[in-house]
């Protein structure tokens, strides 16, 4: 590990404009005493069809960005996009649409409707818009996560790995423009963890799906292109093709030599 | 420890605002019925009393006729006191220690206001009466004729109470028609010479006072006194002188001013008491209900509260702990919901004695009173019933294992139905057999077979209606929720999640409707019996009834109609009443031939019915063991006695029965001046024109002010009316059915979208709409809804049908209707209050924001 970059750098080299961004995103929550910068100006890319893992120590706003970036909470200043949409100044019902039509969700946990079956869990954000369901990529989808026995069963009785691939299907059954997780592996043991992890690689390589996943796991951010580290709000690394070994380097490094506190950056920005 | 689960209790109530807000405002709905009916009634009772407390002021005895029923809203069915006891007492008068004799003369009476139509009393009797001047009154402060008034003298002067004169719009001056009840009397013109202030002057009573010669005419035979009311001299008690005279007049009713008194206040009192029950009958309903709701309510902040109770076991709570804490939650809700409950019932009797003052209904205003049964009820019966329905709940929350706060999942509901289920079943089944015992056989113990059968319904619908959910919830979901789509399927997996809960949840409208669809059939039934009847039986074209205070007609009326152009003949049917063999019985005697106006199916002998003969129904026939040919005497209330021959039996009937005595009997039967008919029926000439002559009768009968004249079928629909009058208790019954019904929707439902914050939180993260949210809201509480009053419709339907059967023992012919338009009004009804219910909880859930899915509690 050579660059312990102290400032973000914005990956420009990608030609098409990318899947999703931030500019200068910061995130205040609470007031006065209890006031909590969240994040503190974040700028960045996620180009289309790569994979982006988000880590950095707990409280570090890896949460807060991926919502702000999701259109799940609004940023206090600084804007976010999916594709070419800006989020800022969009109503609940635009940003709902939004999700549904733009975003695929995978949570560390509570990802499926208990009272449906994972079939039904698969395709309800496009039986939620009324929208045809494509049924060759639905089996291509289910088929490549390995779900074909599994469409008829509840939740309840799926494994925690299953859970989590149905998840996966759900989101990429709309094809999205863009799939957040956020630790989509952190309830999974090693081996689960492994084959959801796969699969979103997969995805990635097989149909250009781009991918951003929080996690606290150097080997599940292994398997992304681009590994960044946030630090108190702010990006402290990003870099690409990062072994386990690297990263677990770079982790061990940042404990001992936490970022210096940065200045709150003048929020009338 | 225990001061702690004491801490973890109070600070669960108060961190909870919402759910002890729903929970409290169950109990609220049960107890202020309960408050509200025991203050109405002991409000009413005690202005009453007020009243009554004036009431026979200075009288130290009073003689009155043993049958009569001297209560102000009693009619008089006898002659009164003759006048030979009256000189009897005038004459020993010192001997017995009497220094005051005052005769009384009334009787029911109607009184035109000032445009000519029956001045209105919502329910209170109208009066007329003997004035009694002030230097002969025993109760110097009593009645008092207001300034600018006079007593009345001679036959066309009249005084009449402020308060109705008021109503009427009369003043002193004012000339006015009156018509007296019973007798031969025809109408005539009074002139109002003064207004009276007297105890009683409510915001109903009427009371038309004329001087006594003029008013014991009018009101009696001429040698009889309604009652006599005596005053004792000084040195003879009041207790002393009824003593003295209940022994010289043994055949009189003999009572000291106290007990007139308390006469008439037990009589209202017994009068407010149907008025108790109706209000406690709805207490009852409210209660059952409520306690489903709080029972609902309990188990799902225990289910709720799964982790953190199963932390406070794993830190070492012991099982007792935990139910015990649970329980003091039940008693505080309790406690506190009583108390709102007792404040918000005391509105509602405020509230329900300013509706009856306002639409004219003969009862007094006075202040509220808020006695200490109505206080000890409301809380006790609030806080018992909180406590019991908590039970369940609070020990399932002490069986929670320890690991369940390492658990993701809930468990709630995962309980087996099967013991519930299996005495479901073996309770319909009982229930089945008694209804149809009960539908089979006539009579009362029939219809106490079908209630046996009712009740057994009722508590089988209780345990097994978990059961019946899960499929017919599903089945109505796959109907219903189709054209929605995927929100319809997740509102129908919602439904049946929990198939206890629904159950629960729905029993506010099964229980309710149940009742409405009973009350609904017996009012299809009655009704359609009575347009059969009319029609089949009735041959008059035209009839008329009387709308007065005693419902019937004065004999006069008859003759004016005879007198119409275009009227061929008139029958009235007189009412007969008196004594078979020393017990009461009634029944009817035709003016003419009844078989000219109404359809009689013969049995035996023959139709024609001589002056002094009795045709007979089979039905009467079999009671008394009649045969034709046989003699029976019977005895009038007034010691007269007549003996009349079964000439003829015909086919029981619903108009015709029991009886039709001849006219000459019923004379000796009944002195003129207690003489009333039911109903004229009418006859007309061939080719006349009906509506014509019928505004003709009209006009000729409009001056004795209580006459209708309708067509045959104007008097089967009005009839109709009549039960659909009594059907406004049923009403009253659906509307608070269905408020309570409300309120437990969105009781279940606040609670659930709160126990499902995660699973709406994720659903609005993969793009759900808030609209598409909140009809997925509304489309489980409808499924919900039309759940409970399916069930309620249904078995309401059977248990109407099978006690309809029962009636056949005192309504001939009377065939069940299942009354179709209640019942799809019901269901709709039931749908939109699902629909009102899930408005508020509808919004909440909308207002889930995504990121609550992944938020950790
Ligand atoms: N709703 C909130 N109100 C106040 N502060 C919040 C809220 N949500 C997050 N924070 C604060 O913002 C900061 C960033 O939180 P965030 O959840 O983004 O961290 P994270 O990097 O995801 O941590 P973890 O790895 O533990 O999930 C933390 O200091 C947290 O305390
Ligand atoms: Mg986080």
């Amino acid at each position: 590990m050579s660059n312990p970059a102290a400032a973000p750098e914005v990956a420009r080299e990608a030609q098409q404009p990318p899947a999703a961004a931030a500019y200068k995103l910061a995130k205040v929550y609470g007031k006065g005493e209890t006031v909590v910068h969240a994040l503190r100006g974040v700028s960045v890319e996620f180009a289309e069809g790569e994979f982006t893992a988000i880590m950095g120590p707990s409280g570090s706003g890896k949460s807060t960005l991926m919502h702000c970036l999701a259109g799940l909470d609004t940023a206090s200043f600084g804007t976010a996009q999916i594709g070419s949409t800006e989020l800022t100044g969009l109503n609940d019902k635009q940003m709902t649409k939004l999700r549904r039509d733009l975003i695929g969700f995978v949570f560390q946990s509570f990802n499926l409707v208990p009272t449906l079956t994972a079939r039904e869990n698969i395709t309800l954000p496009l039986d939620i818009a009324g929208k045809k369901v494509d049924k060759e990529w639905m089996d291509a989808v289910v088929d490549r996560l390995g779900l074909a026995d599994r469409l008829g069963h509840r939740p309840s009785e799926l494994s925690g790995g299953q859970v989590q691939r149905v998840a996966c299907a759900r989101a990429l059954v709309g094809r999205p423009q863009i799939i957040f997780g956020d630790e989509p592996t952190g309830n999974l043991d090693s081996r689960s963890s492994a084959e959801v992890l796969s699969i979103l690689r997969a995805t990635v390589d097989d149909f250009k799906q781009t991918v951003v996943i929080v996690t606290h796991d150097p080997r599940a951010a292994s398997y992304a292109d681009r590994v960044i580290f946030l630090a108190d709000g702010q990006i402290v690394n990003d870099q690409r093709g990062l072994s386990t070994d690297d990263i677990y380097e770079y982790m061990k490094h940042l404990d001992e030599h936490p970022p210096a506190p940065v200045p709150v950056p003048d929020e009338q920005d | 420890m225990a001061s702690t689960m004491r801490k973890v209790s109070l600070r669960n109530l108060a961190a909870h605002k919402l759910r002890l807000i729903l929970t409290v405002l169950s109990v609220v709905l049960g107890t202020s019925f309960i408050a509200g009916a025991l203050i109405f009634t002991s409000t009413m009772s005690n202005s009453f009393n007020g009243i009554f407390d004036k009431v026979a002021i200075g009288v130290d005895t009073q003689i009155s006729p043993k049958t009569t029923d001297t209560n102000a809203y009693g009619g008089v069915e006898s002659l009164g006191v003759p006048d030979s006891v009256i000189q009897q007492i005038q004459r020993d008068k010192d001997k017995l220690g009497v220094a005051q004799i005052v005769p009384g003369y009334q009787s029911m009476m109607t009184i035109a206001d000032s445009k000519g139509k029956a001045i209105q009393t919502g329910g209170a009797p109208t009066m007329g009466a003997s004035w009694v001047p002030k230097t002969q009154a025993l109760d110097p402060d009593g009645a008092t004729i207001l300034p600018g008034g006079r007593a009345p003298n001679g036959p066309h002067e009249a005084v009449l109470n402020e308060s109705a004169a008021k109503r009427a719009d009369l003043k002193v001056g004012s000339r006015t028609k009156v018509v007296v009840s019973a007798g031969n009397a025809k109408p005539f013109e009074v002139k109002i010479v003064g207004l009276v202030d007297m105890a009683g002057d409510t915001s109903g009573y009427t009371e038309m006072d004329f001087d006594a010669a003029t008013a014991k005419t009018l009101f009696t035979d001429g040698s009889h006194a309604s009652m006599v009311q005596l005053g004792a001299v000084k040195g003879v008690s009041a207790d002393t002188l009824k003593q003295r005279i209940n022994k010289e007049f043994p055949g009189y009713k003999v009572q000291t001013g106290d007990e007139v008194r308390q006469e008439n206040k037990d009589a209202i009192n017994s009068f407010l008491q149907i008025f108790n029950y109706i209000l406690l009958a709805f207490a009852a309903i409210g209660l059952i209900v409520g306690t489903f709701i709080i029972y609902n309510t309990f188990s799902m902040i225990v289910a709720q509260r799964v982790r953190e109770l199963a932390l406070l076991r794993a830190i070492g709570a012991g099982r007792g702990q935990v139910l015990r804490s649970v329980m003091l939650e039940a008693v505080v809700v309790g406690l506190f919901g009583s108390i709102v409950g007792l404040g918000v019932g005391t509105g509602l009797a405020a509230g329900l004695q300013a509706l009856l003052s306002s639409t004219g209904t003969g009862l007094p205003s006075g202040s509220l009173v808020v006695g200490p049964a109505a206080i000890i009820a409301c809380l006790v019966v609030g806080v018992v019933v909180t406590t019991v329905s908590a039970i369940a709940p609070a020990r399932r929350a002490s069986r929670v294992a320890p690991v369940e706060a390492m658990r993701e999942s809930q468990t709630d509901g995962a309980a087996s139905l099967k013991v519930r289920t299996i005495i479901a079943i073996v309770l319909a089944v009982l229930s089945a057999v008694a209804l149809a015992i009960g539908a089979s056989g006539k009579g009362g113990n029939a219809a106490l077979m079908v209630g046996i059968g009712a009740l057994g319904t009722i508590i089988a619908v209780v345990c097994g209606a978990p059961a019946l959910a899960r499929p017919v919830v599903g089945a109505l979901g796959l109907v219903l929720a189709k054209p929605f789509g995927k929100l319809g399927q997740l509102a129908r997996t919602n439904a049946i999640r929990n198939p206890r809960r629904t159950a629960a949840t729905a029993f506010a409208l099964t229980l309710g409707l149940m009742l409405v669809a009973i009350i609904g059939t017996l009012g299809a039934s009655f009704k359609s019996t009575i347009d059969r009847a009319v029609n089949d039986e009735v041959k008059a074209p035209i009839m008329a009834i009387g709308t007065g205070g005693t419902g019937a007609l004065p004999p006069a009326v008859s003759k004016e109609i005879k007198k119409v152009d275009g009227v061929d003949s008139v029958i009235s049917i007189h009412g007969v009443e008196g004594t078979l063999n020393g017990k009461e019985v009634g029944g009817n005697s035709p003016s003419g031939d009844l078989t000219k106006a109404a359809n009689i199916k013969l049995v035996k002998g023959s139709s024609k019915l001589t002056p002094n003969g009795l045709l007979t129904s089979d039905k009467a026939a079999k009671k008394y063991h009649w045969s034709v040919g046989e003699k029976v005497t019977f005895t009038s209330h007034f010691g007269k006695k007549a003996t009349v021959q079964v000439v003829g039996i015909y086919k029981s009937s619903a108009l015709l029965d029991p009886w039709q005595m001849g006219n000459a009997a019923y004379e000796k039967l009944t002195p003129p001046s207690m003489r009333a008919d039911y109903v004229d029926l009418i006859m007309l000439d061939d080719g006349a024109d009906s509506a014509a002559v019928q505004q003709k009768i009209e006009d000729a009968t409009g001056s004795y002010l209580t006459v209708k004249v309708q067509t045959k079928e104007e008097f089967a629909n009005s009839s109709a009316q009549q039960i659909n009058q009594m059907l406004v208790v049923l009403y009253g019954m659906l509307g608070l059915a269905l408020i309570i019904a409300v309120l437990g929707i969105i009781n279940t439902l606040a609670l659930s979208v709160v126990e499902r914050k995660r699973e709406i939180g994720m659903l609005r993260a993969v793009g759900m709409l808030r609209k598409q949210v909140r009809r997925t809201i509304y489309l489980e509480s409808v499924l919900i809804s039309i759940f409970g009053a399916l069930l309620g419709m249904v078995l309401g339907v059977i248990i109407g049908w099978c006690l309809v059967r029962t009636f056949r023992e005192w309504m001939a012919g009377i065939t069940p209707v299942v009354p179709w338009g209640t019942v799809l009004f019901t269901l709709v009804a039931a749908a939109v209050c699902g629909v009102l219910a899930a408005l508020w909880p509808g919004i909440r859930a909308a207002r889930t924001k995504p990121l609550e899915a992944i938020a950790d509690v």
